[in-house]
């Protein structure tokens, strides 16, 4: 039985699934876009400039993973910083738009290109769960993501 | 003692005659007359003796006291010479000479001269020792001390026999009338005296002892004219002082040369320490240029290798039948092949077709941006390889004439390109248009290049920036172009504005992300500036904007009148009006063995409107080459077989190419003196689109001014 072959492309999006909710915190458009594209079909991302926008966006709605770039241009705190804000780690300081939040189980992946200057143990040490170094590779990432997350949903 | 003995016996010898005479004497009463004047004779001749008995006594009594003082003396001397051996210092020896002499030697004034001390000598630059009082005795006056203190002599004044061995000595007497003697009484300030000469100049710190009286007064007993019983014990003296002060002098001398290393020692410490600072904080800058520098390569990457990696997953390769008659195509859902087309019943065949399950626009979307950080990439690896290779000193200058207004037009049209999505307005001004001088153009470009870049990063939208070139004359001799970039941008702190030029200073990511480059321009255009001997600086003040500066000298040799190089460039110059697409027409033969390299250089140069003709055999090359005869050949470098370098040899002696503009072309950025040397146009990879028709361009427009400048000749 012969079917006519079209050959005009029929991409569909559906953005109605009950994906994951994940937030990354990422000044670089480039490298925004590049993960938008590799993970949206697998979870429902979201992006956050800087740290007062993540502040905002982790006390508007429920994430299941923030994913952190640590170098971050024109935001008041720095990846790290954020991380410890979120932990409420003594020391740091904590702004007033983050002290509502309560995200110490909140699984966070540091995601960053300076991986010569940070060990992930340095990370580990501030209150994250994971490191991906940029360039990311998206398959781990998953991997990483999908277990964190799923680790949190067995502790709940 | 001999002399004492000698004095004995003789006494002796007189009273055994005295003795042997008295019996005389008394037997002697028959002519009392004859006995009365022989008595009285007697008696005179016994009165005489025994005054000559007292006499000798006396003397004798004087020469021992004498002996006792001499002995004395010497005992003094030993222990004189005892306290001076353990004197280290030329005052204190002093001190203790002029002070024996006068009170054991009983004069009125003695003086130590010594020669200056020798590197007070040298700063006079003079030949002639000068001699100055070290120690003085007996002289109370307060002028007459002043007159000591600003004494000085040459050795010309004093006129001892140099060819004297031991320590020399000149005697001045009362009497003397030579004029040199009056000289020295007016120096010493005194009418009669010894000079000892204390060593001689090659033993160390030369010298004059000086002994004497004022006026010829009893009460000194010791007088010159006395001499040898003064001059012999003095002698001893100035001898043994002389053997001291040389002693000191070494000792003085191995002290201050002991000073001198200690000083030395600590100095090295201080230096060296300081370098090991130095080398540390290089060695900080440069762990951590590594660690930026490996975090800017990262983020390109991250499009690079990630986008493909998603779009090709959008992709399908799908198995459809096609009919041979009217093309259409279908999907079989069981193998079923045997049926004709449904439309037009014709044959059907089967075929692989590629179908996109993606969104057109976002992958071209997608596209832009991976061009775009590849271009960044690349844009970061040559700085950072221009960079390592000036650090190395392996840059070399190829000079050209240029005008003025050519090189800016040049940095013009290429910032319209990078630029064209900044709203700045960069305005240009140059009044010296036609000014020719010789420079690496590419060079001087690319500082110019990274200035107006630099100053793009800090201008906010809108600013202004200025750039400006004129050609001044300093004196006859030296003239220059300098060239300003200026802005209106947030400025420099002073304290910033001597290390922005240095380097793995300037890595600063957010910034060079969105303007391309590593962030080494300012540190690169130093040094391409000081490679062309002029220099770079820049006047900032925060808040109102910065104004670079850089010098090119023009070399007398070097400047040409304003009006030949630019006809000689201009006419190849109309067939590429515009930078950006410069339009090559020639006939080029590529050889390389990497196909896409072959592929991707074909269209290039076919877009630009070459004819190409491509080969991948190294083998087969030197045929092609002479079949086709082209304008240009590319050699690939490294190719398995026959390398380019041995193509390139080939090519070379085959006298029917000789018009043949030969490149080779490699990665490997060492090899660029190399093939410089081999006279090839040096091509490095990657090349792109632009930099391939400008390099071809360059060399051709150079070819056929040479030509037109042969057969104008």
């Amino acid at each position: 039985m012969l079917k006519k072959f079209n050959r005009s492309s029929k991409f569909s999006r559906s953005n109605d699934l009950d994906f994951e909710n994940i937030l990354y915190v990422e000044d670089e458009d480039a490298n925004w876009n590049v993960a938008e594209l590799h993970l949206r079909g697998k979870y429902n991302i979201k992006r956050a400039r800087n740290a007062k926008e993540a502040f905002t966006m982790l006390g508007k709605e429920e994430f299941n993973l923030l994913l952190l770039d640590i170098q971050l241009a024109g935001s008041d705190y720095d990846g790290i910083e954020i991380c410890k804000i979120l932990r409420k780690r003594p020391g740091q300081p904590i702004p007033p738009e983050a002290k509502q939040l309560n995200c110490e189980t909140l699984p966070i992946v540091f995601v960053t290109a300076y991986s010569e200057r940070y060990s992930k143990e340095s990370l580990l040490e501030v209150g994250g769960d994971e490191m991906v170094k940029k360039p990311v590779d998206f398959t781990r990432l998953t991997l990483v993501s999908s277990r964190l997350i799923i680790k949190k949903i067995h502790q709940l | 003692m001999f002399t004492l003995w000698l004095h004995g016996s003789y006494k002796m010898a007189r009273i055994d005659e005295l003795k042997a005479n008295q019996p005389q004497n008394a037997g002697g009463s028959a002519n009392s007359d004859t006995d009365a004047t022989r008595l009285r004779s007697e008696n005179a001749r016994l009165q005489e003796q025994v005054r000559l008995l007292m006499a000798a006594e006396s003397k004798l009594y004087t020469l021992q006291e004498h002996l006792n003082k001499q002995q004395l003396l010497y005992a003094r001397l030993a222990e004189v010479s005892r306290v001076l051996n353990t004197l280290l210092s030329f005052d204190e020896i002093g001190s203790v000479l002029v002070h024996f002499a006068v009170y054991e030697f009983n004069f009125e004034r003695s003086l130590l001269l010594l020669a200056k001390e020798r590197e007070y000598r040298e700063s006079f630059s003079s030949q002639t020792i000068q001699f100055e009082v070290v120690a003085s005795e007996g002289y109370y006056d307060n002028d007459e001390k002043e007159h000591l203190s600003q004494l000085r002599l040459d050795e010309s004044d004093l006129p001892l026999p140099q060819s004297t061995q031991d320590t020399g000595s000149l005697r001045v007497q009362s009497d003397d009338t030579d004029p040199f003697a009056d000289t020295l009484r007016q120096h010493f300030l005194m009418n009669e005296f010894f000079v000892f000469q204390l060593l001689r100049k090659e033993e160390g710190r030369s010298g004059y002892f000086v002994v004497g009286n004022t006026r010829e007064q009893a009460r000194y007993q010791t007088r010159v004219e006395q001499k040898d019983s003064v001059t012999v014990p003095l002698t001893s003296l100035a001898q043994h002082a002389s053997i001291t002060l040389a002693n000191v002098h070494s000792y003085l001398a191995l002290e201050r040369e002991r000073a001198r290393l200690d000083q030395m020692v600590a100095e090295r410490t201080r230096e060296l320490s300081e370098a090991l600072d130095a080398a540390n904080e290089a060695v900080r800058l440069k762990g951590e240029f590594l660690a930026k520098m490996s975090h800017e390569l990262r983020t390109p990457l991250n499009s690079i290798v990630n986008v493909p990696a998603a779009l090709v997953s959008d992709y399908q390769e799908v198995e459809v039948w096609y009919c041979t008659g009217c093309d259409a195509e279908f999907q079989s859902e069981d193998d079923e092949t045997e049926t004709p087309c449904p439309e037009c019943d014709g044959r059907l065949e089967q075929r692989t077709v590629t179908v996109c399950e993606g969104d057109p626009a976002e992958h071209l979307r997608f596209l832009k941006l991976v061009k775009q950080q590849g271009d960044h990439l690349l844009h970061l690896v040559e700085d950072v390889l221009d960079f390592s290779r000036m650090e190395s000193g392996r840059v070399s200058l190829n000079y050209e004439n240029i005008s003025v207004k050519q090189l800016i037009d040049d940095v013009q049209q290429t910032i319209r390109v990078s630029i064209k999505n900044e709203i700045r307005l960069v305005t240009y001004d140059y009044p010296d248009a036609e000014f020719c001088f010789s420079v690496d153009a590419l060079k001087i470009k690319q500082v110019l290049i990274n200035l107006i870049n630099n100053s793009v990063k800090f201008t906010a939208h809108g600013g202004k920036i200025h750039v400006s070139a004129a050609a001044l004359q300093e004196n006859a001799i030296d003239r220059y172009v300098r060239f300003e970039v200026s802005d209106d941008g947030i400025g420099i702190a002073k304290e910033q504005q001597q290390i922005i030029f240095e380097s793995f200073r300037q890595v600063d990511g957010s910034s060079t992300r969105a303007h391309g480059g590593a962030g080494l321009g300012l540190a690169i255009s130093k040094q391409l500036v000081e490679l062309h001997g002029g220099r770079i600086w820049v006047e900032s003040t925060p808040g109102v904007g910065s104004r670079f500066f850089f010098e090119i000298p023009v070399h007398p040799a070097q400047r040409f009148p304003s009006s030949v190089p630019p006809a000689s460039i201009s006419s190849p110059q109309k067939r590429t009006p515009r930078a950006e697409d410069a339009a090559c027409d020639y006939s080029v033969v590529v050889v390389d063995n990497d196909l896409a390299v072959l592929a991707v250089s074909r269209r290039i140069l076919e877009l630009h409107g070459c004819s190409v003709v491509t080969v991948s055999e190294s083998s087969q090359a030197f045929d092609t080459v002479l079949e086709t005869r082209p304008d240009i050949l590319i050699l690939d470098l490294h190719m398995p077989g026959q390398g380019g370098e041995a193509v390139f040899k080939q090519v070379r002696a085959e006298r029917l190419l000789d018009n043949t503009l030969i490149c080779l072309s490699t990665a490997d950025h060492t090899e660029e003196d190399a093939v410089k040397a081999l006279g090839a146009v040096w091509l490095p990879k990657p090349w792109n689109a632009q930099s391939l028709c400008q390099t071809l361009n360059t060399h051709m427009k150079q070819r056929i001014s040479a030509s037109a400048f042969e057969s104008e000749g």
